[in-house]
Formats: C-alpha cells, sequence, structure tokens
C-alpha cells in the first residue's frame, strides 16, 4: 500500500468544504452504512443527503451548520487513499485551521461561484496563510457550479480574481482550477457532461497527477532532531528523529546546539542494531566522543559537511492570532526547543508581520532550500499561550 | 516505503514526546487489538519495556477470554498491569439492564478512571482511540487537554502544529490524553498485527459465522455474521465492508449525540 497523500481543504465558511469531503467519501462508499443511516434521520436533512453531515458531527455543528473543527476522512479509489483533512472556514477558528493544514501535503481551495459568493475575506486569509505555510501547489476547487447553470464567465471570473490575488501577494504556487458541484457531483472523481467548455480532468485526477512518493532527496543534509534520552543497561541511548538525509553509523557529527563534536557509534531501531536510518525514521543511536550532559532536548545533530547556521537572531514573517504590541516578548518553538525572544515588527502587510527577532539563546537556521521547512516555528506569550506561528529567514 | 513504516514512526514520535514532556503517564489497555498494538509500539520505543503503569478499567462485565488474555499477555511481556475498578458501583451493581448504557458506562469506566487518576496524579494517559472508528473521535488531537471534571473542551481545542505536540497552556488541565494511533484505520491496524505478528483476542476470529469486530463489555457488544476465521481472512473482510467497525457497540449507536456525550464526561 502507498504511503496515503494528507490533502486539506480549505476556503471561506460556506464555500462547500465539508460538503465537498462528504461528497468524495458518499461517491467511493467509504461511509459505513450506519453513518448514511444516522445522517439520513438527522432533522435537518429531510429532503436530500446533507454530505457535510458525514463530517460535522457535533452538535453545534450540526445544528448551526458550521464546522468548528478540523477533521479527517479517508477517501479510497482503487489502491490510493487520500487522508481528506476538513477545517473551518470562520476567522474564530483560525487555529483549528491551520492546526488541519499543517498535517497536510496539498491544499485544496474551495471558492463559491454562487452568487454573492466567489472570493471573500477568509479566501484571500487562507491564501495568504498557505504561502506563509509555505504552500507549493494550490489547487482552487471552484464550488457549487450547478447553482450558476454552469457559467463559463462565472468560473473565468473567479479563476482571474484569484490569479491576480496572487500575484498582489507575491505568491509564485502552482495553482489549478476546477470547476466542481459537489451537490451534483460533477468533477470530482469523474469528468462531467455538465460542463462541455471545462478541458481539464476531474479534482482527483488532478491531484493524483501531482503526487510524487516521498522520495529519498541523495543531496539533503543531515539533520536529527533529539528527542530525549533513555538509560537501557547503563547505556545512553538517544531518542531521535531523522528530519532529513540518512544517518550512518562511525559517521562524524556536529551537535549544533551544545556545539560538540561526536561519532555515532550504534543506531538501534525497531529493537534492532543497524548500520544506516533514513530519513523520517525515528531512530535510537549512541554517540561517542560527547559530553552527554550537555545534549538536550531539542538538539540538532548534523554532518560536518552541512551543518545549520546557529545565530541569535533571525528576521521571520509570522501571523499573530491574536493583537500583540510592537515590540514584546515571546517563547519561541522550534524543533522541539523553547528559547525566549524579543520581537520587533518591521513591517506588516495584510495579515503577515516582518519582523527582526533576537534570542536569549542560539538558535539552529536551515539556509539550505531542501531543508528551509525547518525554520518554521511556533510562538507562545508570557502566559504560554499561542501567539502566532512563522518562518525563520536568514 | 510501506504505509504502515510511516504511521508507525509517527506513533513512535507522540509516544516519544508524551515521554518527555510528562512526569507521570500510564497507558488505557481494554485488551482489544488497537490497545495491545499501542503497546507494542510502546515496547519498541523502550527497548522492549513498557516504563509505565498498563491501566485496565475493569467493568467486571468483560468476556472471559479477555480475562484470559490480559492475564497471559500481561506475564508474557512483563507488563506492570493495574486493574482499577469502581468498586462501590460494583456492588451497588450497576448495569446496562438495570440502569441505563449511559449512566452504567459512566460509574463503571469514567468515573472508575476518575479516581484512579486522581490518586494516583497521573498528568496523562496513553490511549489507542482512532480518527476512523467514530466522526466525534475524528475531532481529537494528538495531545488533548482534559479539566478536573475529565471534561473534553471540544469547543476550545489546543492547536497542533506539524510535530509540535504542546503541552497545553489552558487554564485548569488536570491531565492529557494522549492518542499516538490517532492515524490509523482499522485496516492498517489488522495489517500491522499481521506485519508484526501481534497477539490478538481470539474473540476478533469467526466461531459458528460469527466473529467480534469490536471488543467491548458483554452485555453492550454484539457479534456480526462473518467467516473471518483468521487475520488474511478479516482483511479481506474489511478492504469489502461497507458497515462500521463499532456497528456492535450500544454506545455509539442509541443516539446521535451519544458518544459526544459520553466523551466530553471524560469518556475514552
Amino acid at each position: 500500500m502507498n504511503k496515503r497523500t494528507n490533502i486539506a481543504v480549505v476556503g471561506h465558511l460556506d464555500h462547500g468544504k465539508s460538503t465537498l469531503i462528504g461528497r468524495l467519501l458518499y461517491d467511493t462508499n467509504s461511509v459505513p452504512i450506519e453513518k448514511i443511516e444516522e445522517v439520513r434521520k438527522s432533522k435537518k436533512d429531510k429532503h436530500s443527503l446533507n454530505f457535510a453531515l458525514f463530517l460535522d458531527s457535533f452538535k453545534e455543528e450540526r445544528e448551526g451548520c458550521f464546522t468548528l473543527d478540523t477533521t479527517q476522512a479517508i477517501v479510497k479509489i482503487r489502491r490510493r487513499e487520500y487522508n481528506f483533512i476538513d477545517v473551518p472556514g470562520h476567522s474564530e477558528f483560525i487555529k483549528n485551521m491551520v492546526t488541519g493544514v499543517s498535517q497536510a501535503d496539498y491544499i485544496v481551495l474551495t471558492v463559491s461561484a454562487k452568487l454573492n459568493e466567489g472570493i471573500k475575506a477568509q479566501t484571500r486569509t487562507h491564501l495568504q496563510l498557505a504561502k506563509l505555510l509555505g504552500a507549493k501547489k494550490i489547487f482552487v476547487a471552484i464550488t457549487k457550479m450547478d447553482t450558476v447553470n454552469y457559467s463559463k464567465a462565472r468560473f473565468s471570473e473567479i479563476k482571474d480574481g484569484i490569479q491576480s490575488y496572487l500575484r498582489s501577494i507575491n505568491f509564485s504556487a502552482k495553482i489549478f482550477f476546477i470547476p466542481i458541484s459537489a451537490e451534483e457531483g460533477d468533477n470530482l472523481i469523474k469528468r462531467t457532461t455538465h460542463m462541455k467548455w471545462y478541458e481539464g480532468n476531474s479534482l482527483l485526477k488532478v491531484v493524483n497527477l501531482h503526487i510524487k512518493e516521498n522520495n529519498l532527496k541523495k543531496n539533503e543534509p543531515l539533520r536529527i532532531l533529539v528527542q530525549d534520552r533513555y538509560i537501557v543497561k547503563g547505556e545512553t541511548i538517544f531518542a531521535g528523529h531523522i528530519e532529513s538525509g540518512s544517518l550512518w553509523t562511525k559517521e562524524k557529527v556536529s551537535l549544533n546546539i551544545s556545539r560538540q563534536k561526536g561519532v555515532v557509534k550504534r543506531i538501534i531501531s525497531d529493537s534492532r542494531i543497524k548500520k544506516f536510518a533514513e530519513k523520517g525514521e525515528c531512530a535510537g543511536f549512541t554517540l561517542e566522543g560527547i559530553e552527554e550532559k550537555k545534549i538536550k532536548r531539542g538538539e540538532i545533530i548534523s554532518a560536518l559537511h552541512s551543518q545549520p547556521l546557529v545565530r541569535n537572531r533571525a528576521f521571520a514573517e509570522i501571523f499573530f492570532l491574536n493583537d500583540y504590541k510592537e515590540t514584546n516578548n515571546f517563547i519561541l518553538c522550534s524543533r522541539l526547543r523553547e528559547v525566549s525572544c524579543m520581537i520587533k515588527i518591521i513591517r506588516r502587510k495584510r495579515i503577515i508581520c516582518s519582523v527582526n527577532i533576537s534570542f536569549n539563546e542560539n538558535i539552529a537556521i536551515e539556509k539550505k532550500s531542501s531543508v528551509l521547512i525547518s525554520n518554521r516555528f511556533i510562538l507562545l506569550d508570557k502566559k504560554r499561550n499561542i501567539a502566532g506561528f512563522g518562518v525563520m529567514h536568514v | 516505503m510501506n504505509n504502515l513504516t510511516v504511521l508507525e514512526r509517527k506513533s513512535i514520535f507522540v509516544i516519544r514526546e508524551a515521554y518527555a514532556q510528562f512526569k507521570n503517564i500510564g497507558v488505557l489497555w481494554s485488551m482489544g487489538k488497537d490497545s495491545t498494538v499501542l503497546l507494542w509500539i510502546i515496547k519498541k520505543v523502550f527497548s522492549g519495556e513498557i516504563p509505565f503503569p498498563v491501566i485496565h478499567l475493569d467493568t467486571g462485565f468483560k468476556f472471559p477470554e479477555m480475562y484470559k488474555f490480559r492475564d497471559k499477555l500481561a506475564k508474557k511481556w512483563k507488563i506492570n498491569l493495574v486493574v482499577v475498578r469502581n468498586e462501590d458501583a460494583i456492588k451497588q451493581e450497576v448495569s446496562p439492564v438495570k440502569n441505563n448504557r449511559f449512566l452504567c458506562c459512566t460509574k463503571l469506566k469514567t468515573e472508575a478512571l476518575r479516581d484512579y487518576v486522581e490518586k494516583h496524579k497521573f498528568d496523562a494517559l496513553l490511549l489507542a482511540i482512532r480518527r476512523d472508528e467514530h466522526s466525534i473521535r475524528a475531532k481529537e488531537r494528538y495531545f488533548s487537554p482534559r479539566d478536573k471534571n475529565f471534561k473534553w473542551n471540544y469547543k476550545n481545542q489546543s492547536l497542533e502544529f506539524w510535530n509540535f505536540y504542546k503541552v497545553s497552556s489552558m487554564k485548569g488541565v488536570h491531565h492529557h490524553r494522549v492518542h499516538p494511533l490517532l492515524h490509523w484505520t482499522e485496516l492498517d491496524v489488522w495489517q500491522y498485527i499481521k506485519q508484526e505478528r501481534i497477539p490478538v483476542n481470539p474473540l476478533y476470529f469467526s466461531k459458528k459465522g460469527q466473529r467480534f469486530r469490536s471488543l467491548g463489555c458483554m452485555p453492550c457488544t454484539v457479534p456480526i455474521v462473518s467467516n473471518a476465521s483468521n487475520i488474511d481472512k478479516i482483511i479481506d473482510e474489511l478492504k469489502g465492508t461497507s458497515s462500521s467497525e463499532r456497528g456492535g457497540r450500544a454506545q455509539d449507536k442509541e443516539k446521535e449525540y451519544m458518544m459526544q456525550k459520553l466523551r466530553s464526561l471524560g469518556y475514552m
């Protein structure tokens, strides 16, 4: 079985996120019969099947007809599996939206074609967040096409609007537009005959063409994140997660936070001694030539020839969940470490702030594009509430 | 790389995070397939041992095969097994027949757990719930805080980004529920059991045309019609089924919001 593909569906409230996923679940027989019966019986749904209720299962969600928190459901088609992540479209639930999106490999943005709907505030916010989170591709599903008589003109109007908005925020992601109707099942899995003017593929087909297996990249630098250390029969074993690259025994490594050098002695993974551990693995290993006590949770281990930068300042882009004062003290959480920092806002462009950060301790920052994703962080305020999230730059 | 490897790695990461961030943790074991898989992965993380208590919430209504399976495996895996019972409620003969199912679950499971966690000051419990079991469980986080009344504040859940499984800063957090198998499906679990050769309760296998797909208490669990008498046959059966895993569990289907109500009070 292939690795499951995680797809988050974002967009303004009521632009058909839950309905889209619900319809996919229904059309692929991924909903248990008991669930279909339950949805059929629910009060809000006397006439037709409300696909969104396969996902919206809280009382509050069903009675209010909205999504409160993110959820996930697996759609199976032939040998492929897609894990669809539904997120709320309301602005006040943005943290739930980001929680969902942060687990996705791909993003589908829904924009309703219905009269008076189109591109709205959360459509724009979600695009800006997708940019901040590093999305490389966006699949735009223009929904509710049945309500506008499958009008090509309406489709083009929204498409142009999205493209010009992306240019205005300097977002160069690859973008694909698919006109759909979840209610009628048009262009979700199969191409519909309702829109002969549309020459592209169905939504799932388009996504499928872009799925690549997460192959090991040869030139990725080694990065290990130390989660913990365990003493087993008197020996210290470091519990590490291999963020990128691969680890070999006898390899000379640099410990970037405690500023030490050492040699990998043994690798233990899956209760076996191994010579090698690969990206994504949660391996255990022992080190020689180091001072164990200095190694704390959040230590970064890299190969001598390709280390991250170690700095006490950085430039960053941040999305604040609430309004914060110009200068303030925060705790930055990055790669299992928490570091106190001062943040100074340089400029604010729409919802994203460009800032200078100075840290109380050194922090590892990546400069290679293949590992840039590791520069993301979350911010806590003094009361340890989550204040925002962002990405550091050199 | 196979799908199971990806799932297992994520679970290991979450278990390690919980162990690093909490001081006093335990794991709930119902002797069902999911929590047995969870114990198996925990054993992998800690070089073959489970370094914290394994808690069985015993209602007294479990199948005899489950008690037998429990004692056998506990011995084999050298588990620090703790059997937790609400003795007062058991003395009062609380039952789903005499009372109702909601009260029975609350007294014998939720309250038994509450007293035990309170007494031993656990700050985290590992549980083997999965998103695909129930659409309410699909809303869960990997690290999910509970207040002193064990309430799940589902209206204001903590933020969970990338691999940041942070101890919540929310006010009044009593303990955390940690869900390392949240992203697994029923089929994944069986495929993993096959791959790793994990022992499972014989009640899952078909006898006389019936088997249990999900195991709970005897009065509230019914078998399904099935000829799946071994793991391969179960995997084949699941690939073709369109009914729900917990279809045989009474507390899920009685009312639309039964699970939400139970869970908001601290049920698993």
